[in-house]
């Protein structure tokens, strides 16, 4: 098995992409991915599909894909520190899935995407424990999805307003990232929610972290909202950025020397909304990295 | 893959219950030793106070942010059990998400709505509960899971279950009490109660079918009882001593035994 920094070299420059998952192009107001890329492929030059295998793909996928246009399969349904998930069952899903997409790569949130066994009811999205003995079996389970791909599977720091542990989210991910010898997915947005949740500065603990590793970027709109007098993030995929997140897209965009990808989470939203965003987004990928996106 | 450590599998459980039962939270914040006990695969684990300095080092309001989560289960279950909510309330259904049953789904990789099923039958008497216990089966039907190991196993997607006479009759009165859409009208609080069971038994099969929709055909008790016991794979030779303790003649186990496995009601598991 080759390292990571051979790997990656195979791994195909994607740009700017959108993402989406199950029934998201269908409601009311959502993106349309492809008259998005009709209007300029350069802001969706791949998508990212959120998947859940019990629910399947919806023909918007399914037609992206069969136009041979570029994909990333975001895993919505697995706990990776935990070896009964990826059950036999669920394996054959994913590569039934993965032959419908062709993806560049896997990735996800690496945390808790549902409580007791996968089943109806069941879905959520928790953060990971943020200690030092819970390392070992997420990049356990990271190398173990991989093997049974044979794709690079990215690990996204998940969103949250409680994260549990001493570590800093960035010194787990940074472990996991080194044990499991693996690229990293940063999500810009859930990043800030996590300084923001432990009252650190946006860029804490970034200059230690391995950009290097990192081969995708999330951006996302954020709502501070209230709950019962405490201040949190919630990641809903607006149109605004908060500025925290554009200080860590931008910090990490000009030392991530293996990026190969940044996704815009904005499913929600008409294009007429989120236009200026991926605009933004490429203005600033270019003059963080001197790169064209 | 290295197993989960024991404690974090615990402060994972933890978590996910703070997330649902502020009750709970509460318990667990004052340092409440009843609390720091954790209902897990391989343990019971106890928190340490090195672990609760952990949590309380987390704004306690922060885990409840989602406020709609608890909401969302409570749903879930009432999309299953609409004529048990029906019986039992749905300020139950909610005060479910604060037992130790609920606890014990987070611990086990359990399921909710199973579990479900098996605390709201024991909050029922009589006919409410022969219902309960059938909307269980119902609920176990619709799911394909069955524990690993090998053995003997109830066919994934097929339940069977004993029920006092008439239980099946009234579920379906309850439903239609319920009206057209039974879902939203427990979930609005209509109110049923099932009239006197009869002091017999009837046996179901209750099986899942490819369009997503329920069969019900009639077991007899022993076909029953093995379906039951065979929830958990379990050793030949184990399932022939029930089959005994269920009164199939000896002569008549092997028999019986292979015709559930020919018609598809009992799988054999090997390595």
């Amino acid at each position: 098995m080759s390292s990571f920094s051979e790997r990656v070299r195979a791994l195909p420059h994607l740009g700017l992409g959108v993402s989406t998952e199950y029934g998201a192009t269908d409601r009311e107001h959502a993106l349309d991915p492809v008259a998005l890329r009709e209007e300029n492929p350069s802001w969706a030059a791949f998508l990212e599909v959120g998947v859940e295998v019990s629910v399947g793909l919806d023909v918007h996928a399914v037609r992206w894909a069969e136009r041979g246009w570029p994909t990333t399969y975001h895993f919505l349904d697995v706990n990776l520190d935990d070896p009964e998930d990826l059950d036999e069952t669920w394996l054959e899903a994913v590569r039934q899935t993965i032959a419908v997409l062709k993806p560049a790569w896997l990735c996800g949130d690496a945390g808790l995407w549902h409580l007791g066994r996968r089943d109806r009811g069941h879905m959520l999205l928790l953060p990971p424990v943020l200690l030092p003995e819970a390392v070992t079996p997420m990049a356990d389970g990271l190398r173990a999805l991989r093997a049974a791909t044979g794709l690079e599977v990215l690990p996204e720091n998940p969103p949250g307003a409680a994260f549990l542990g001493d570590l800093h989210l960035l010194d787990f991910f940074a472990r996991v990232a080194e044990e499991a010898d693996t690229g990293l997915l940063v999500d810009c947005a859930h990043l800030a929610m996590f300084q923001r949740a432990r009252g650190l500065d946006p860029l804490t603990a970034l200059d230690g972290f391995p950009c290097d590793r990192v081969v995708e970027l999330h951006v996302a709109g954020g709502t501070v909202r209230d709950h019962q007098g405490l201040p949190w993030v919630d990641d809903d995929h607006g149109r605004d950025v908060l500025p925290d997140t554009w200080q860590i897209a931008e910090y990490i965009t000009a030392r991530a020397t293996n990026l190969k990808a940044v996704v815009i989470e904005c499913e929600r939203n008409p294009i007429d909304v989120v236009r200026p965003l991926f605009g933004e987004t490429a203005a600033r990928w270019s003059a963080a990295a001197g790169a064209t996106p | 893959m290295n197993p989960t450590p024991l404690r974090i599998r615990a402060l994972q459980a933890v978590m996910l219950r703070l997330t649902v039962d502020p009750e709970f939270g509460a318990a667990l914040y004052r340092g409440d030793p009843a609390a720091r006990s954790v209902d897990v695969h391989g343990g019971p684990y106890t928190l340490t106070d090195a672990d609760l300095t952990l949590f309380q080092a987390v704004d306690a309001r922060a885990w409840t942010t989602d406020v709609y989560r608890r909401t969302r289960l409570v749903q879930s279950i009432i999309e299953e059990y609409a004529v048990t909510t029906a019986i039992i309330g749905v300020p139950m259904v909610h005060r479910f998400f604060a037992t130790n049953r609920f606890a014990e789904v987070l611990g086990h990789r359990g399921s909710v709505a199973e579990a479900f099923g098996v605390w709201a039958e024991m909050q029922c008497s009589g006919s409410n509960r022969e219902v309960s216990r059938l909307e269980t089966a119902i609920a176990r039907a619709r799911r394909d899971f069955r524990p690993g190991g090998t053995g003997l196993v109830a066919a994934p997607g097929k339940e069977g279950t004993r029920v006092r006479t008439g239980t099946l009759e009234a579920w379906q009165q309850g439903l239609a009490t319920l009206g057209g859409n039974p879902v939203q009208a427990a979930a609005d609080g209509v109110r049923w109660t099932a009239a006197p069971a009869g002091p017999g038994w009837e046996q179901w099969l209750l099986e899942r079918n490819n369009s997503g929709g329920l069969g019900v055909h009639a077991l007899s008790a022993a076909q029953a009882g093995l379906m039951v016991f065979c929830r958990t794979p379990r050793p030949h030779s184990a399932v022939t001593r029930h089959a005994r303790k269920l009164k199939v003649a000896k002569k008549e186990v092997r028999r019986v035994l292979r015709m559930m496995q020919a018609n598809g009601l009992l799988v054999m598991r090997r390595s």
